[in-house]
């Protein structure tokens, strides 16, 4: 290793120096931050925090006493949302699906943010079939082929995701330390079908997609599950142990600002920390703020 | 019809109209001491006021009236010559011009063409004195260095060769060696350019109204042609400095008939560095235990040679054949052998970067008459680069029972892509009369294109497996032609308008263009002019590259049926001045479009091998426009120039910053190259350049904000919008900090500027003459910005740090010629 650090220090003997260089960002105005994603099952509930700038050490504040209106498509106000806790807004009105909600925040300390989003209509899965695939080496796999008709009317985008219960067992040297039902949110799923083939790891807790491909068709989604039924890793001494015991399979119909913001959230993770990866923007549609509001339609099947 | 014959004829009867009575004057312009052709000397008959410009082989021809002559022939730096004759019919005449420094008498004034005399515009011949006698980084002089400094041109990163030439990028430039197209210039990750300067005869730089013989890139032309070798007398010249030693030879094989020459260039850190390596090894080995032994070596250099030889078979046929080499080789080594218990046995590990050009050239002139000169020539250009990484492991095991087990294990891994071209091409030059000078010629280039294959072997005891995946090769034919015609339409306008067709087959696509090129010049009075001119270029080529500064890891990939040609269209006004017969001054504005630019997707990195390139890219647009000032001196005791850039650039992705234009990354308000160089005796001259320019524009996420990754929240009461990074304390939120980027390289890094100095000193010697040359690389130690990056300070707060390459870095060389 020494060597190696020699051989560098010779062939790189020029390149060297650091200097810290005054920062010309903007240090003293934060925005308004929005996490709110809208469903037809459950209320409107809205999160506001405020930005910082990169070079700003001091932590996230949520912000509590702002005035929070959902409005519809003529700007009409439907309800103005109460603070519940942690910076959490929520009122009373369902949302309800192809209808256009716009979100108006006001702080008397930040920029008024607006943004505008509609709730897709639902999906109905027509089916779900599962099936084994022996694999000795990699062990065994479920298949899940789920099948639904893509709307004609519109493009359309979706989200897929899963969530499990499981039985879970600490063992060690034989003696079962440990007994609980453990739910395992976004379950690793392997995503092989041509609708994910964007150039990413198959190996994906959610899966990101649109209807370029099958644009009013029926569609049959092919995903993988690993792990069949049971599972276990261990650490020599000390061995953990699954059994699944149930599978339920989410299908978002998301607006096309949420497949926006998912995406490039993504890809945003994927890339941080290479420095030879093109630096990524995350999209929002918050205008004046950052974030996301946006709706989500999302049909559920159980195994 | 009628109009068609008017036109047709009207348009092909000049050309004949000096047919009748009238004589013309051939051959060659050389060097006397060496037979050296010189490209661009003036033929200037003085009774008539009709003149031509020597061809790229050094040829002319000039058509007269049947009269006497007196011709002028002259070429900057060279003693004049007076030719009179009252010629009956056509002459033969070639012309030996004396370099003035072997005069008594110091001729003062150039009558070569002036700029404001050329038709051609955005162009800047350089001449090879000028660039030896100019600092350079660690002593290693450098055309692609010198070009940068020219207005219009812009530098990549520090100390990198990379072009970038108004608004375009580094693929955009059509850098040919002696006709052929070389495709990665660099040596050293770009800090050195492939070509040897002592190889080199002349070099010109076309930034716009390219005439209508070049095609297949957008940007730029950098044709630079090697020397042919001295056909008179043996001579060497060759140099010793801090990283690099080069050597040429040149001289005839029969004399004034057939000649070479020979260069090479090789650096020695990697052998330098062994001695202390070595002694480092045995250091470690003595404080070793005794059981095991290691050992490493690598290293880095690069070499090139350059060869060309040249026979004059007659006075109507020369054949040439010139090749270029050029390796660069990284490697580490590593041997480990071991002795544990009752196993012995040695693991190597071996792995290199490698990346190099081949070029080959044969061709033939060919001058069926005295006003038609043809060139046909048979071309080979091959770029490859490789990463490859080796072990192999033998282990013999000494069984209990006395017995011993040898087991064997291989494994090959190498990463590589290369770009091969075959092509030939025939140009003919046709001087019916001194008011035209036609070009016109075919070409065709067959490319082969392995942009990343994947190759890995195994072999074990139990295992062979020999596979190879990524490669997707693509062949394409590029097929061209074009007409031009140097018009000399009266006293005060010449013109120079052409078409280049050029078409593309690539799988089951066929590609095609015809792109119009004109430049004209107006002469205001005798010392001014106004010029301007119209390019339509096309490229079938794309490069990939994630740094933009020229890394060999760049691929070359073609146009395909998903992915089209990039295409530009430039307009470029300007006006020329000369004062005194000295000093001349061109200020330029130009505006160019260029479409179908590629750039990698948000996320996407070259590292990602299971992708088909084609799904890694956006295509959009660029646009470019701007203003150039060059004040130049060439002749005196104190030459150089002073050049000034104003200029704008961006690029436009659908989908990319989200639909909005962006500055391109290399979008300069402001750039400024100084290149001066003063003599103060025969023997002693001084050299300075000065450089400035805006800082380059990069991303960065200047805010942070909280995003949710579910829109799952339940638990808000317990929520956490600042979790600890280091636990999943709250399970109802998965929160994470995104830097919020405001648009594409939105971010201004400190502008760039440096000197460098530089002092020859010559003295002739019984064998020659040798030169010790000292400099100084960023004389006043400016650090530089390289790159921008968020650290942490000593308390853990972020701050934005700059990193810098090159403080001062003294240099010296000592060079010989004999």
């Amino acid at each position: 290793m020494k060597k190696l650090f020699f051989l560098l220090s010779v062939s790189l003997i020029y390149i060297s120096c650091e200097k810290v260089i005054p920062f010309e960002g903007d240090l003293n105005t934060p925005k308004l931050v929005v996490n709110s994603i809208f469903e037809s099952d459950s209320i409107f509930k809205v999160h506001i925090s405020s930005s910082r700038s990169v070079i700003d050490i001091s932590p996230f504040q949520n912000i509590e006493d702002a005035v929070v209106k959902i409005k519809d498509d003529n700007g009409a106000i439907i309800e103005t949302l109460n603070h519940l806790d942690n910076g959490f807004y929520a009122g009373q009105v369902f949302p309800e699906q192809n209808k256009t909600y716009q979100l108006e925040v006001i702080h008397p300390n930040y920029n008024n943010i607006t943004s505008t989003d509609s709730l897709p209509i639902p999906i109905t899965i027509n089916s779900v079939d599962t099936s084994t695939i022996v694999d000795p080496i990699n062990d065994n796999r479920l298949q899940i082929i789920l099948n639904f008709d893509d709307p004609e009317s519109s493009q359309n985008y979706y989200l897929i995701e899963t969530s499990s219960v499981n039985e879970k067992l600490v063992i060690e040297n034989s003696d079962t330390l440990e007994y609980e039902l453990d739910t395992i949110l976004n379950q690793t799923m392997i995503l092989t079908d041509e609708v994910f083939q964007d150039g990413g790891s198959p190996f994906r807790e959610q899966g990101l997609f649109n209807d370029l491909l099958f644009n009013g068709q029926n569609k049959n989604l092919e995903l993988e599950i690993p792990n069949e039924e049971y599972w276990n890793f261990s650490d020599g001494s000390t061995e953990w142990s699954y059994k699944r015991l149930s599978l339920t399979l989410y299908l978002h119909n998301i607006s096309k600002s949420y497949y926006y913001y998912r995406t490039s959230l993504e890809l945003y993770q994927n890339a941080s920390g290479n420095p030879f990866a093109q630096p990524v923007q995350v999209y929002s549609n918050i205008d004046n703020g950052f974030g996301i509001f946006a709706g989500s339609q999302v049909s559920y099947f159980n195994l | 019809m009628k109009k068609f014959i008017f036109i047709f004829s009207s348009i092909i009867l000049p050309f004949f109209i000096y047919s009748q009575n009238n004589i013309t004057i051939s051959g060659y312009v050389d060097e006397s001491e060496s037979g050296e052709k010189l490209i661009g000397a003036t033929i200037y008959d003085l009774k008539s006021g009709k003149g031509t410009i020597s061809n790229d082989y050094g040829f002319f021809s000039l058509t007269l009236p049947k009269d006497s002559v007196k011709i002028r022939v002259s070429y900057i730096g060279y003693v004049t010559q007076i030719f009179e004759d009252y010629p009956i019919s056509d002459v033969n005449q070639n012309f030996s011009l004396n370099d003035q420094m072997l005069e008594e008498v110091e001729i003062l004034s150039s009558k070569e063409e002036l700029v404001h005399q050329k038709s051609e515009m955005s162009t800047v011949d350089l001449s090879m004195d000028k660039v030896r006698a100019l600092p350079a980084l660690l002593g290693e002089n450098d055309i692609m260095k010198t070009i940068q400094l020219l207005p219009g041109v812009q530098t990549g990163s520090e100390g990198t060769s990379g072009l970038y030439v108004r608004g375009g990028g580094p693929d955009q430039n059509l850098i040919l060696l002696d006709g052929v197209p070389v495709y990665n210039a660099s040596h050293l990750f770009g800090f050195f350019s492939v070509f040897n300067s002592d190889a080199i005869n002349s070099t010109k730089l076309v930034k716009g109204g390219f005439p209508a013989r070049y095609g297949g890139r957008l940007s730029s032309v950098i044709d630079i042609k090697m020397k042919e070798g001295n056909l008179k007398k043996f001579h060497g010249q060759g140099s010793i400095g801090l990283i690099a030693s080069k050597i040429s030879l040149e001289g005839p094989i029969i004399k004034d008939k057939t000649s070479f020459i020979l260069s090479a260039r090789r650096t020695y850190l990697d052998i330098l560095a062994k001695p202390f390596i070595a002694a480092n090894q045995r250091r470690q080995a003595s404080k070793g235990s005794g059981d095991g032994n290691s050992s490493n070596t690598g290293g880095y250099y690069f070499y090139d040679f350059n060869g060309k030889v040249n026979h004059k078979i007659n006075n109507k046929h020369r054949l040439y054949l010139s090749n270029y080499m050029g390796r660069d080789r990284a490697f580490l080594d590593a041997i480990d052998s071991y002795n544990q218990d009752s196993s012995f046995g040695v693991d190597t590990t071996k792995s290199q970067l490698r990346w190099g050009n081949i070029i080959s050239a044969l061709r033939w002139n060919y001058m069926p008459s005295n006003k038609v000169f043809i060139n046909t020539t048979l071309r080979y250009s091959k770029y490859d680069f490789l990463i490859a990484f080796g072990n192999s492991s033998t282990q013999t095991t000494i069984n209990q029972n006395n017995t011993s087990s040898t087991v064997n294990q291989n494994f090959n891994y190498a990463y590589i892509s290369n770009i091969e071209d075959w092509s030939g091409k025939i140009d003919v030059d046709w001087m019916p009369n001194p008011d035209h000078l036609v070009k016109f010629g075919i070409g065709d280039i067959y490319h082969t294109f392995t942009p990343g294959v994947n190759q890995f072997q195994l072999t074990d005891s139990t295992t062979s497996l020999d596979t190879s995946f990524g490669a997707v090769i693509h062949y394409a034919h590029e097929a061209s032609a074009y007409i031009e015609d140097d018009w000399t339409v009266n006293n005060s306008l010449k013109g120079n308008a052409g078409l280049h067709y050029s078409t593309f087959f690539t799988g089951n696509k066929q590609y095609s263009s015809l792109q119009p090129r004109i430049s004209l010049r107006y002469l205001i009075d005798s010392k001014s002019s106004f010029k301007m001119g119209y390019a339509k270029m096309g490229q079938f080529l794309h490069l990939l590259t994630n740094s933009g500064i020229g890394l060999p890891t760049d691929l070359w990939v073609p146009a395909t049926e998903k992915i089209k040609p990039q295409f530009s269209d430039q307009i470029a006004a300007g006006y020329a001045r000369t004062f005194n017969d000295k000093i001349e001054v061109s200020l330029e504005g130009y505006y160019k479009t260029m479409d179908n630019l590629i750039e990698y997707k948000d996320g996407a990195s070259f590292f990602d091998s299971q992708t088909d390139w084609q799904d890694k890219v956006h295509v959009g647009r660029g646009w470019s426009y701007g203003g150039e000032l060059l004040i130049e001196k060439k002749m005196g005791k104190t030459t150089g120039w002073i050049g000034y850039t104003l200029s704008w650039t961006n690029r436009q992705f659908d989908s990319i910053n989200f639909g909005q234009s962006y500055p391109y990354r290399y979008d300069r308000r402001h750039d400024i190259g100084i290149a001066i160089t003063h003599e103060i005796n025969d023997r002693i001259n001084f050299g300075v350049v000065w450089v400035y320019g805006t800082g380059n524009a990069v991303t960065l996420g200047l805010e942070s904000y909280s995003s949710f990754n579910s829109s799952l929240v339940n638990d808000i009461s317990n929520f956490n919008l600042n979790p600890s990074p280091f636990g999943f304390d709250q399970d109802n939120a998965n929160v994470s900090t995104v830097n919020h980027i405001d648009s594409r390289n939105n971010y201004r890094m400190p502008a760039y500027h440096r000197m460098d100095v530089s002092i020859n000193i010559k003295k002739e010697k019984k064998w020659g003459e040798r030169t010790w040359s000292f400099g100084l690389y960023n004389a006043y130690s400016r650090q530089n910005p390289f790159y921008l990056q968020f650290t942490r300070n000593e308390n853990g707060n972020p701050q934005l740090s700059q990193f810098s390459l090159f403080p001062l870095i003294p240099s010296f060389t000592y060079s010989f010629k004999f």
